[in-house]
């Protein structure tokens, strides 16, 4: 099953309208558990294939018993067991080959299986209170089928407080018609807009080729540049969409992973939009925590910026480094840390140089608003290269231009993404300014089902037509 | 998620939903999708008119089933999806050729075209198909003046070829040139015909449990809904907005190493073949053999060619095929055939062979050549065929009784 197929949506809402029919918890965690069971049975039809992940969560569940009765004093070792196990069974290169399973295993959602165990482990370890995570709530955690392949990061608590309610949150036919609209959307981005740009990208990438004419070449290169984001933008945040749509029907709220990345005016402000549950779990258990470690031992005030700074590019660059195994990702990983760092420090230096009010009133400047969200894509673009393509692309890519050119096709991308990015918020702004009393009109439920019937529809026709499955979500493989 | 967001979400989660709007919801619901569908393939037949009558003012179906055959002395305007609407004028013979049927001016030599709606030159004028375009470049290349008789008609695949092959007779060829496409082999087995199928009954009731027969067949509910829903998608495929759309929507152009095909035709693009298009190649042999036996008795010397499909001319262009995939398949495949008979073999692939972005060549919905491509191929045709070495001889009268296809 694709995961933002249409047969994921109908699963999801069969689960859903199933999960509905009753308000007692245990009856919907109980379809939860056998939804996720069987999401994972139509991914995987060899019980043994799932052997080396059911061993992970054992370990988890392992470590985290062992806290909460406090048989050990702290959380590290079963910290460092699990992220010990995690690599080897990602088979991370940097570990000897002949230590590796040599059989085909399920690491589907791994990574973001990872991340709530460690959250888990962190969190029980922390907390002076006392509680128990059961079994059962540990697995329905761990495997919701909502958040299994590609996340969002969710809190337990959040979770728990959701699903483990004796008094449910609300589902009015209200709140069904967004969800609805929001699946719309979302398949949308995925199976349509995202597929177009994937098309549109594969087919820049065969015009890279020396022997083309330079203006094919130019055009290409600017359209790898551009579309890549665009693209995977629309595949995860489509199915984010999805996912959190239907974990909503099932009376479950998912934290947001998008809020328009495209309009972050600094790398900084863009890594809050983007991805928001992975940048903010590591930025809560690796930023924090380190920051803190590094300032303890040196508590010079003069140099706790650049600690910041150096944080900041520890975390960013682990963020880099997690999309992948080889070394692309390293590189990918310093030139986040690189874009966050760098940000950090020019901001340190405006505010040192202009003084906190003139840097205030230079950060408000639409203009200076308008070029740093042009510059945002246009680095988050570059970035990319070391994301979509190996090594032999990159080279090939490269080599399609002279150094002058790739300087003239960059100023090209960063003016034509402040432009485009600055229009576009105009006229958000004004389209969002067309008011009733009861709010927007554009965000009305009568201009939203409007919206979503003839999205549904062209997603539909366009589906039909494009007569290919839509790509893999990408952060699925991580 | 931004303030302005948040509040109108948590305002819509709040607000109780009015009675109205549990019938004006999906009142605007379906009005939205009724008004895109209409705004929408009224923009998409401005941009892509269709033709009124169609090809029915000029063409009658024959005795068997897919055999057309055209009125003599009519003219009508036709196109089919993304084509523009052409006129199709026959001459006294039923023919689309500006040439008087039955006569051949002396000394001149003839070649006379069979083959499907390639050679009628769909989509086109007359003057830019590859039968006007082609005694041109032939005189061109070669400096010999030949006329050429273009007997294509519309569905005109082989076995209805090995059936009125005699026909060509009167058109007194000293060469025939039979122009092949992949779409021809896949519809080299003859189908049941329509008569065959248990008459439309009368009544509402009747009919509905008649078209329920038809649909299900021996079909299981699974397979019945599954063709319900393909046939749905087709419906939706065929639509003006989706030739508009189809046009708007970029091509994956790295998809044409076979990754995704699912054109006319392109089942000949895999190797090995399988059973089935084993199937049909021997079907077309065995159609081939009875029209070779026909064209000796004639004394005629026959060519044959394979005019490439669409993605398969994308494939030969991007010079790759995935594993699996071969443009050259079926063209060798027909080479052997066609050499087992003792006739010619034209081979044009190897002209497609790098040629840039070859897909731009065809009409994108229903991959018939274009103008541009008809030029094309007319000059890799006629390359080819004055360097064969039977092209130029001069059709002896006939010895022997012809054997048709009608007596197989």
């Amino acid at each position: 099953m694709d995961s933002a197929s249409f047969e994921f949506v109908a699963f999801g809402l069969a689960a859903a309208l199933l999960s509905n029919l009753s308000r007692s918890r245990i009856w919907r965690s109980g379809v939860l558990l056998a939804a996720s069971l069987v999401f994972l049975g139509l991914l995987a039809h060899h019980p043994i294939v799932f052997l080396p992940l059911a061993g992970f969560l054992l370990l988890g569940y392992g470590g985290l018993l062992m806290i909460e009765r406090g048989w050990i004093r702290s959380a590290v070792w079963s910290i460092l067991a699990v992220i010990l196990v995690y690599v080897w069974l990602k088979k991370y290169t940097f570990l000897p080959e002949g230590t590796f399973l040599h059989y085909p295993y399920f690491t589907l959602g791994l990574s973001y299986i990872f991340f709530r165990v460690l959250h888990l482990l962190i969190e029980t370890g922390d907390s002076r209170e006392k509680r128990h995570v059961g079994l059962g709530a540990y697995l329905l955690y761990t495997l919701n089928f909502t958040t299994l392949i590609s996340g969002p990061i969710q809190r337990y608590d959040e979770f728990a407080r959701d699903q483990f309610s004796g008094e449910p949150i609300a589902l009015g036919a209200g709140v069904i018609g967004l969800q609805l609209e929001r699946i719309v959307r979302g398949f949308f981005k995925v199976n349509v807009l995202a597929t177009i740009l994937h098309i549109m990208h594969e087919n820049a990438l065969l015009q890279t080729a020396p022997s083309l004419p330079l203006a094919i070449r130019y055009w290409a290169i600017f359209q790898l540049c551009i579309l890549y984001p665009l693209f995977l933008y629309c595949n995860f945040s489509g199915y984010i969409d999805i996912v959190i749509a239907l974990a909503r029907l099932m009376r479950v709220r998912l934290p947001e992973n998008f809020d328009r990345p495209f309009s972050a005016s600094s790398y900084i402000e863009f890594w809050n939009r983007w991805h928001i549950t992975l940048s903010t779990w590591l930025k809560t258990y690796v930023y924090n925590p380190l920051l803190v470690a590094l300032m303890r031992r040196i508590p010079s005030l003069a140099m706790q910026p650049l600690l910041g700074v150096f944080c900041l590019f520890v975390t960013f660059f682990l963020i880099g480094v997690w999309h992948g195994r080889t070394s692309e990702f390293v590189i990918f990983g310093v030139l986040q840390g690189g874009g966050v760092a760098v940000n950090k420090l020019w901001q340190l230096q405006l505010a040192h140089g202009l003084g906190r009010k003139g840097y205030k009133r230079l950060a408000s400047n639409p203009v200076y608003i308008a070029f740093g969200r042009g510059l945002t894509f246009s680095w988050f673009a570059f970035t990319f290269f070391w994301f979509w393509a190996t090594w032999a692309q990159i080279d090939k890519v490269f080599a399609a231009l002279g150094a002058a050119q790739w300087r003239g096709v960059w100023l090209a991308i960063w003016l034509c993404a402040t432009i485009v990015l600055a229009a576009w918020e105009w006229l958000r702004a004004v389209l969002l300014s067309v008011k009733t009393s009861e709010g927007p009109i554009l965000t009305s439920r009568y201009a939203r089902v409007v919206y979503a019937s003839s999205l549904g529809l062209l997603a539909l026709v366009m589906t039909v037509l494009l007569n290919q499955p839509a790509p893999d979500i990408v952060y699925k493989a991580f | 998620m931004t303030p302005s967001n948040a509040i109108s979400r948590e305002k819509l989660k709040d607000a109780k939903l009015p009675r109205k709007d549990w019938i004006l919801l999906p009142l605007i619901g379906v009005l939205t999708i009724y008004l895109c569908i209409a705004v929408s393939n009224r923009i998409a037949g401005h941009i892509f008119p269709q033709s009124a009558d169609g090809l029915y003012g000029c063409i009658l179906q024959g005795e068997v089933a897919d055999h057309l055959h055209g009125i003599e002395n009519t003219v009508c305007e036709y196109n089919n999806n993304d084509e523009p609407i052409t006129e199709y004028r026959l001459n006294r013979c039923g023919h689309r050729t500006d040439m008087e049927c039955g006569q051949k001016p002396s000394g001149t030599y003839r070649i006379v075209m069979l083959g499907s709606s390639f050679a009628v030159g769909e989509g086109m004028p007359v003057e830019d198909t590859i039968a006007s375009l082609l005694p041109e470049d032939i005189a061109q290349s070669s400096g010999r003046r030949v006329d050429l008789y273009n007997m294509g008609m519309y569905m005109e695949h082989p076995y209805v070829i090995a059936r009125y092959f005699e026909d060509v007779k009167a058109q007194h060829p000293d060469m025939v040139l039979w122009v092949l496409t992949p779409h021809d082999l896949e519809a080299a087995v003859e189908p049941i015909g329509a008569a065959s199928a248990p008459p439309r009954p009368k009544g509402f009731l009747q009919e509905a449990r008649w078209r329920a027969q038809q649909e299900l067949g021996n079909k299981s509910l699974l397979q019945a809904l599954q063709s319900l829903w393909s046939k749905g998608m087709g419906k939706i495929g065929a639509t003006p907005t989706a030739n508009l759309l189809r046009h708007l929507l970029p091509e994956n152009q790295s998809g044409f190493d076979g990754s995704s095909l699912t054109g006319i035709g392109d089942r000949f693009l895999r190797v090995p073949t399988d059973p089935l298009e084993q199937q049909y190649l021997q079907q077309f042999a065995s159609d081939l053999a009875i029209v070779s036996k026909q064209a000796r008795a004639m004394n005629i010397p026959l060519f044959v060619t394979l005019i490439p499909s669409r993605s398969q001319a994308a494939m030969l262009s991007l010079g790759r095929a995935k594993e699996g995939f071969s443009p050259y398949a079926l063209n060798d495949e027909l080479r052997a055939a066609v050499e087992h008979e003792g006739c010619t073999y034209i081979d044009i692939l190897p002209e497609f062979h790098n040629l840039p972005d070859a897909e731009q060549y065809y009409f994108l919905v229903n991959g018939h050549p274009n103008p541009s491509g008809a030029k094309l191929i007319a000059r890799f045709m006629a390359n080819e065929l004055v360097n064969a070495p039977l092209f130029g001889n001069r059709a002896e009268p006939a010895s022997s009784s012809v054997i048709t296809g009608k007596d197989r």
